[in-house]
């Protein structure tokens, strides 16, 4: 609870909210493009990751399960051709 | 689809008093989306929900800084529900996507699995739904801690 904040009018809180929420996000994505781990970035978790992943022959997800699900079904797929 | 209707923010008052005013309705048309779904709807109906969750989430978390503590509970049962929905969604998608490549003629086993999978995160949510938020006293709890008055 941020008792100065709170009393904000709505339209000032909105303007320092943003901001606050603008740093930690250049802050997030700098901290992901330092690790270069493609699973930090959401959008990249589930099937597009994984077609990623077996394309690369590596199976190093452990994460997320449906991810890994995913691997596993388009590694079969690989096996079977 | 989920519901997008513009919030009623009132220019001029105070970020405490918007967000008292507002989130409690915000909180109460997030449970009743939830308490409509049946495992018969899913996974279009978990999909609208989970949007609707992450507005209600992402809401919430602008007005953290008008909030005690107890807030975190909430976010904690909300990233938990989120995470299930979110690797069901995952597994949709991988469905999707395998059946456009003709998939389910070829290796229908290949989506059996991924159904069975599916079906698990289908049963998991409704187990955290009935358990955490489905009970009445769990929505009042939270719309009147929302609106100041718990």
């Amino acid at each position: 609870m941020n008792k100065k904040l709170m009393l904000f009018p709505i339209e000032e809180y909105a303007k320092a909210q943003t901001k606050t929420l603008f740093e930690r996000l250049a802050s997030q994505v700098g901290q992901t493009a330092k690790s270069t781990d493609p699973e930090a970035v959401h959008d990249l978790r589930g099937w597009r990751f994984a077609i990623w992943q077996t394309g690369e022959g590596k199976a190093r997800i452990k994460r997320s399960p449906a991810a890994l699900d995913a691997t596993e079904v388009l590694a079969q797929v690989a096996r079977d051709d | 689809m989920a519901n997008k209707k513009k919030l009623p923010w009132k220019d001029g008052q105070s970020a405490a008093r918007n967000a008292t005013e507002v989130l409690p309705s915000l909180a109460a048309a997030f449970f009743a989306q939830g308490r409509d779904l049946t495992p018969q709807a899913a996974p279009d109906g978990l999909h609208n929900f989970r949007i609707q969750a992450k507005r209600f989430r992402d809401t919430l978390e602008l007005f953290r800084p008008c909030y005690d503590r107890r807030l975190e509970q909430l976010f904690k049962l909300l990233r938990d529900m989120q995470q299930i929905l979110g690797e069901m969604n995952d597994l949709t998608t991988t469905r999707r996507l395998l059946t456009g490549y003709g998939l389910d003629q070829s290796r229908p086993h290949l989506l059996d699995s991924l159904d069975t999978r599916i079906q698990e995160k289908v049963n998991q949510f409704f187990s955290v739904w009935k358990k955490l938020f489905a009970p009445v006293r769990k929505e009042y709890r939270w719309v009147n801690y929302l609106a100041g008055r718990a």
